[in-house]
C-alpha cells in the first residue's frame, strides 16, 4: 500500500501545475485552455459592459453581453472545476455526473445569443437572428431538458454504473454543431461587408471544434488525444476572431462618428463663411443704397454736423466729399440754427443753398436714429425744384382753363342777361322762364369755376390774402347791401343786426375774401331757409374778439352730419347741395378762407330750428 | 373832366364783343367801338377818340397789358383811363394790371344790364378825382 508521502495539499498544486504543462492530469484536462478562453470572453464582456454604459443601448449590445457573460460563466465554471478536481475535492465521475448539463447549457446559450448578435449586426433583415435566436435557445433548453430527464432515470436505475458525460455530450456537441454551422451559413450567405468571411470563418471553427469532439464518445483515449487538441485550438481561435470583429467594428463607428463630426465641423466652417459673405455683402448693400438713393441723406450729430452723406448729397451742395467732410449743415440751412433738437422728428419746406450760392428748395426730413443713445439725426433733403416747376405748370395749366371755361361762359351770361333785361326786344313770358333757369344754372356753372379754381390755390397754397384792417362798419354793411338782392330772389328776409358802438373797430382781414365769405354764409343760410323766412347777421364782441354771426331759420343740420358739411369731397357728392343749387364747395372753401384770415368758423345748429354759423376775429389794435 | 361819351373795347372773341357792345350801346347809350386785337387798337385810337379804353388781358398777338404799355410809350393814353376785363382773378395778376396805371379790373363773366351803370359809377368816380 503506498504511504501517502506527500500531503493531500501539494499533491494538489502539483495536478494544478501539470494542468498548465499538460503533465500529470492529462491532455483533457488542460486548464490553460479554459483560462485563455475565460480571459477572451471576460474582456469582452467588459467591453460590452463599457459599451452599454455609454449609452450604446442597442439590442445586439445587449445580447452579446448576455452571450459573453454565459460564456465567460461556462469557461470560469470549467477552471473552478478543474482546480477542484486537481484537489480531488470532487471525485472526478461525480463532476461528470453532476455538472456537464448546467455547464453545456451555459456554453451552447453563449454560442447562440453570441451568434445571434452577429447575425442581426451582419445582416440587415432583423427577422433572420429573431429566427436564429428562437429555434437556437429552444433546441438548446429542449434538449438539455430532455438530457436531464433520461439522465435522472439512468442513474436511478443503474446507481452503480459509471455514467460519464456521453449522452450529454452527445446533446451538446451535436446541438453546438448545429447552431455554429447554421450561424456560419447564414451569415455566408446573407451578410454584407467587411467583416462577412470572418465571422462566418469564426462560427465554422466553432463548428469544427464541436465536431471534431463527436468521435471523443466511442474512439478511444489515443483518438480522443489527438482530436481534443485541434478541437480546442479551432474554438480558441474563433473567441478572437470574433473579438477583432466586434473591436474592429466599434472602432469603426468612432471613425465614423468622428467623420461625421469632421464632416459637421467643415459643413459648420461652411456655413459661417456664408454668413461673413451674407453680412458683408448686406454691409455693402446698405451702403449701397445709401450711396444710391435718389436723394440727398445726411446722417448729422446733435448740433446738426455732418457725419456721413451720400452721393446725392455731394450733388445737391455741390461740394466734394471732402469740402463736405466735417461741415455743419446749418451752414447751409441757416433755418437750422433756430430749430429746436426736441421738435425732431420735423418736416421743414425750406431751401438749401449750395457751395455757389445758389438755393434750392427743398422738403427737410429729419428724425432721429433711436439706435445709438439718439445721438445722431437722420436728415432727408429732398429736393423740390422739379415739384415747383410741376407746381408752375400746374398753376399756368390751371389759369389756362380758367380762362378758357369762363370766355363761353361770359358769353353765355351776358348774352342771357342782355335779352332778359329786355335790351333785344320784348320776350314771352315762357320764353322769360325760360331764360331765368337757363341763367340761372349758367350763373352756378361760373360758381362752380370759381370755387374750383379757389380750392386749388387754397390746396395748392397760393391763396394769397392782402391783409388790411378794415372796419365792421363797412364790412357788415357791404356784405348786407351785396346779398339783399339775392335773399329778395328766394323770398327771404335779410336782417343785419349790429351794435353802433362796434362800427369804429376794425378787423385785419382780406377786404375781398371777407366778402366772399358773407356771401357764401348768407346764401347757404338763404337757400336752407324756410320760405318767408329771416336770416339775421349779427356782430357782437367777445373779449378781445368780434364775432359775426349769421343764423337762418331753416331746416337744421343733424349732428352726424354736422362734422362732414367742411369735407370737401363729401358735400360735392351730397345730394343736399344738389338739390338746393349749390356746389357744396362753398363751405369747405369759407372755412380756409376764414382760417387763412386767421379767424374762426364755429357752427351750431338745430334740426327744424335753425343754424348759426360763426366767424371770429381777433380785434385790430390802434 | 368831359362827360362818358366814347369807348373803345378790345377784345378777341367775337361772342364778348357783342355782349359787351351790346350791353353798353343800348344799355348805357355809349358809342363803341371794337377792336380785334392789340394791334388794331393802336391803329384806330388816334382816329376815334376814346373818352374811356376797355382791354381785356388775355389776347393774341398783343395782350392786354401789353397794349396798355404800347400805347402809354406812343403817348395815346394821356387824357384816356383805362380799365380791364378778365377771367383771371388772381390776385397777384390783379395787382399787376392796376400797376400798369388801369382805374379799375373788371371781372368777367359780367351782367351786361349793369356793366354800364359800373363804368358809369366809375367815371364819376374818376372825375371827382
Amino acid at each position: 500500500m503506498d504511504t501517502q508521502i506527500i500531503p493531500q495539499w501539494v499533491e494538489g498544486i502539483l495536478n494544478l501545475l501539470a494542468q498548465f504543462t499538460g503533465g500529470r492530469g492529462g491532455i483533457d484536462h488542460v486548464i490553460v485552455n479554459y483560462v485563455i478562453a475565460a480571459m477572451f470572453y471576460g474582456a469582452l464582456y467588459l467591453i460590452a459592459q463599457l459599451r452599454l454604459n455609454e449609452g450604446k443601448q442597442t439590442e445586439r449590445e445587449k445580447l452579446l453581453k448576455l452571450g459573453f457573460a454565459f460564456a465567460f460563466g461556462r469557461e470560469f465554471f470549467m477552471v473552478l472545476m478543474a482546480i477542484l478536481s486537481s484537489f480531488n475535492v470532487f471525485n472526478h465521475d461525480l463532476l461528470h455526473v453532476v455538472f456537464p448539463p448546467f455547464e453545456h447549457t451555459l456554453h451552447d446559450l453563449g454560442l447562440v445569443l453570441i451568434a445571434g448578435a452577429f447575425i442581426r449586426f451582419l445582416i440587415k433583415d432583423k427577422n433572420i437572428s429573431i429566427k436564429f435566436l428562437r429555434i437556437g435557445t429552444f433546441l438548446t433548453i429542449l434538449s438539455y431538458l430532455t438530457t436531464f430527464i433520461w439522465w435522472g432515470n439512468f442513474i436511478y436505475e443503474n446507481p452503480t454504473f459509471k455514467f460519464g458525460q456521453v449522452w450529454c455530450d452527445w446533446v451538446h456537441h451535436i446541438n453546438r454543431c448545429l447552431v455554429a454551422l447554421v450561424a456560419s451559413w447564414v451569415i455566408w450567405r446573407n451578410a454584407e461587408g467587411e467583416f462577412k468571411k470572418i465571422v462566418a470563418l469564426s462560427f465554422l471553427f466553432n463548428f469544427i471544434a464541436a465536431f471534431l469532439k463527436l468521435p471523443d464518445m466511442y474512439l478511444n483515449e489515443e483518438f480522443e488525444n489527438i482530436f481534443t487538441p485541434i478541437s480546442r485550438m479551432f474554438y480558441l481561435v474563433s473567441i478572437p476572431m470574433l473579438g477583432y470583429v466586434y473591436l474592429k467594428e466599434q472602432w469603426n463607428e468612432s471613425n465614423i462618428a468622428e467623420a461625421l463630426l469632421k464632416k459637421a465641423h467643415s459643413k459648420l466652417e461652411e456655413t459661417v463663411k456664408i454668413r461673413t459673405q451674407e453680412l458683408r455683402s448686406s454691409n455693402e448693400f446698405n451702403s449701397a443704397i445709401l450711396k444710391n438713393a435718389p436723394t440727398s441723406i445726411i446722417i448729422l450729430k446733435r448740433d446738426f454736423s455732418i457725419a456721413i452723406f451720400n452721393k446725392k448729397t455731394e450733388e445737391l451742395l455741390k461740394m466734394s466729399s471732402d469740402e463736405i467732410t466735417s461741415r455743419n449743415l446749418s451752414e447751409f440751412i441757416p433755418e437750422l440754427k433756430e430749430l429746436d433738437t426736441k421738435s425732431i422728428p420735423t418736416n421743414l419746406i425750406t431751401t438749401v443753398k449750395n457751395s455757389e450760392g445758389v438755393d434750392t428748395p427743398i422738403d427737410l426730413q429729419l428724425s432721429v436714429i433711436n439706435d445709438y443713445d439718439n445721438e445722431f439725426f437722420i436728415g432727408i433733403l429732398f429736393d423740390l425744384t422739379e415739384q415747383e416747376k410741376l407746381d408752375k405748370i400746374k398753376s399756368q395749366f390751371m389759369a389756362l382753363v380758367s380762362h378758357e371755361l369762363r370766355t363761353p361762359i361770359t358769353a353765355i351770361i351776358g348774352a342771357l342777361g342782355l335779352i332778359r333785361g329786355g335790351a333785344a326786344g320784348e320776350v314771352s313770358k315762357d320764353v322769360s322762364e325760360l331764360l331765368d333757369l337757363t341763367s340761372e344754372n349758367s350763373s352756378r356753372l361760373s360758381s362752380l369755376i370759381d370755387d374750383i379754381l379757389d380750392l386749388e390755390q387754397l390746396e395748392s397754397g397760393n391763396m394769397e390774402m392782402s391783409m388790411e384792417p378794415v372796419s365792421i362798419k363797412e364790412c357788415l354793411e357791404t356784405g348786407y347791401k351785396a346779398n339783399l338782392g339775392y335773399a329778395a330772389n328766394f323770398d327771404k328776409h335779410l336782417v343785419l343786426e349790429k351794435d353802433p358802438s362796434l362800427d369804429k373797430i376794425s378787423i385785419e382781414v382780406d377786404a375781398k375774401r371777407i366778402q366772399q365769405v358773407f356771401s357764401n354764409l348768407i346764401s347757404n343760410a338763404v337757400k336752407f331757409s324756410k320760405d318767408n323766412g329771416t336770416v339775421y347777421i349779427r356782430a357782437k364782441s367777445e373779449n378781445d374778439r368780434i364775432k359775426i354771426s349769421i343764423q337762418d331759420e331753416g331746416i337744421g343740420i343733424p349732428d352726424s352730419e354736422l362734422e362732414n358739411i367742411f369735407d370737401k369731397f363729401k358735400q360735392v357728392d351730397a345730394s343736399t347741395s344738389r338739390s338746393h343749387m349749390g356746389t357744396g364747395l362753398g363751405l369747405p372753401i369759407t372755412k380756409e378762407l376764414v382760417e387763412l384770415m386767421n379767424g374762426d368758423l364755429v357752427v351750431t345748429s338745430e334740426v327744424n330750428k335753425g343754424t348759426i354759423f360763426s366767424i371770429s376775429f381777433s380785434i385790430c389794435e390802434g | 373832366m368831359k362827360s362818358l361819351k366814347k369807348i373803345m373795347y378790345v377784345e378777341d372773341e367775337r361772342g364778348i364783343q357783342m355782349i359787351a357792345k351790346m350791353s353798353l350801346e343800348k344799355v348805357g347809350g355809349f358809342e363803341v367801338l371794337v377792336a380785334d386785337n392789340g394791334n388794331i387798337a393802336i391803329e384806330k385810337i388816334e382816329e376815334f377818340k376814346p373818352d374811356l379804353l376797355i382791354l381785356d388781358v388775355m389776347m393774341p398777338i398783343l395782350d392786354g397789358p401789353s397794349t396798355a404799355e404800347k400805347l402809354k410809350e406812343l403817348g395815346l393814353l394821356k387824357d384816356t383811363p383805362f380799365v380791364f376785363m378778365t377771367a383771371k382773378l388772381e390776385k397777384k395778376e390783379v395787382e399787376e394790371l392796376y400797376g400798369l396805371g388801369a382805374k379799375m379790373v373788371f371781372k368777367k363773366p359780367f351782367d351786361p344790364m349793369k356793366f354800364p351803370e359800373q363804368i358809369k359809377e366809375l367815371w364819376e368816380k374818376l372825375d371827382k378825382e
